[in-house]
């Protein structure tokens, strides 16, 4: 058919790569600041996550000596989650697909 | 600070043991940084409040302040809200919970106006600095008052710290 004004449609290629992002995990990560105090970042831990005094406390003085920790893993959904309570508690927390 | 400023009760919930002089510098605080969150990208001191979420993806980050950042102004108003003016008598853990988020939101938005950089040191420096300062009389007025304000800015980093520590070993 000549003539015509149409453009040719443009078929999308299922990306293979985008499709395993898709089924990656995501994490989230809490990086050291200066000001939040050693046992609050602990107690935020503890309560958000349920973790044990002993992962609290480790987790938290990972973020204090090695500047980040990981604090939880899961689809992106729960990742959010986390992130918006952390923040809501003042921790500086990121997310991030698993490499 | 020998008096326990936060006690959890046996029923689980909480008493604030504060004076009044404690309660009326927490009420000025909460007023001055409530109407701060209308814009906090005006105010650099308010950057801790509202953290990045991706600093892996600048598109996906706006996304995430258009999503979120109303609804965590809306939290940090509600736990300042405990803070200005906690209900009479003992609090819900829930209270408790928005009162301690609230004490460390004030917390971190000095520490930001006060340069806090985890140098405990250089921190000790700059009270000392500023004490010196105030006090001294060949000093012009302008100057002491200007040190005057962040000794007391210091002392009331400090103390919200304790208040910090009390209500975490009593939630904890």
């Amino acid at each position: 058919m000549p003539d015509t004004e149409t453009a040719p449609l443009e078929v999308m290629e299922p990306d293979l790569d985008e499709d395993t992002d898709l089924a990656r995990p995501w994490q989230v990560i809490v990086w050291d600041d200066p000001v939040n105090l050693m046992q609050y970042v602990t107690w935020v831990f503890r309560k958000l996550f349920g973790f044990s005094k002993a992962k609290a406390t480790f987790l938290m003085l990972q973020v204090h000596n090695e500047g980040r920790a990981i604090v939880s893993t899961g689809p992106r959904e729960k990742a959010e989650l986390d992130v918006f309570r952390l923040h809501e508690h003042g921790l500086w927390a990121t997310m991030e697909q698993q490499p | 600070m020998a008096r326990r400023l936060v006690t959890r009760k046996r029923d689980g919930t909480y008493l604030l043991n504060l004076d009044e002089d404690e309660q009326a510098l927490l009420t000025a605080l909460a007023e001055q940084l409530d109407p701060l969150l209308d814009d906090p990208s005006a105010d650099p001191g308010l950057r801790r409040l509202f953290p990045p979420a991706r600093t892996d993806d600048l598109l996906a980050e706006a996304q995430w302040e258009i999503e979120q950042g109303a609804n965590l102004r809306d939290a940090r108003r509600a736990a300042l809200e405990v803070v200005r003016a906690p209900a009479p008598g003992p609090l819900s853990e829930d209270a408790m919970v928005g009162w301690v988020q609230g004490i460390n939101a004030l917390r971190l938005v000095l520490g930001e106006r006060l340069e806090v950089d985890g140098d405990q040191h250089a921190e000790e420096d700059a009270f000392d600095r500023a004490l010196e300062l105030a006090e001294d009389p060949a000093r012009p007025d302008e100057e002491r008052d200007r040190a005057l304000r962040i000794v007391h800015m210091w002392q009331v980093y400090e103390l919200l710290g304790a208040m910090v520590a009390h209500a975490v070993r009593a939630l904890d």
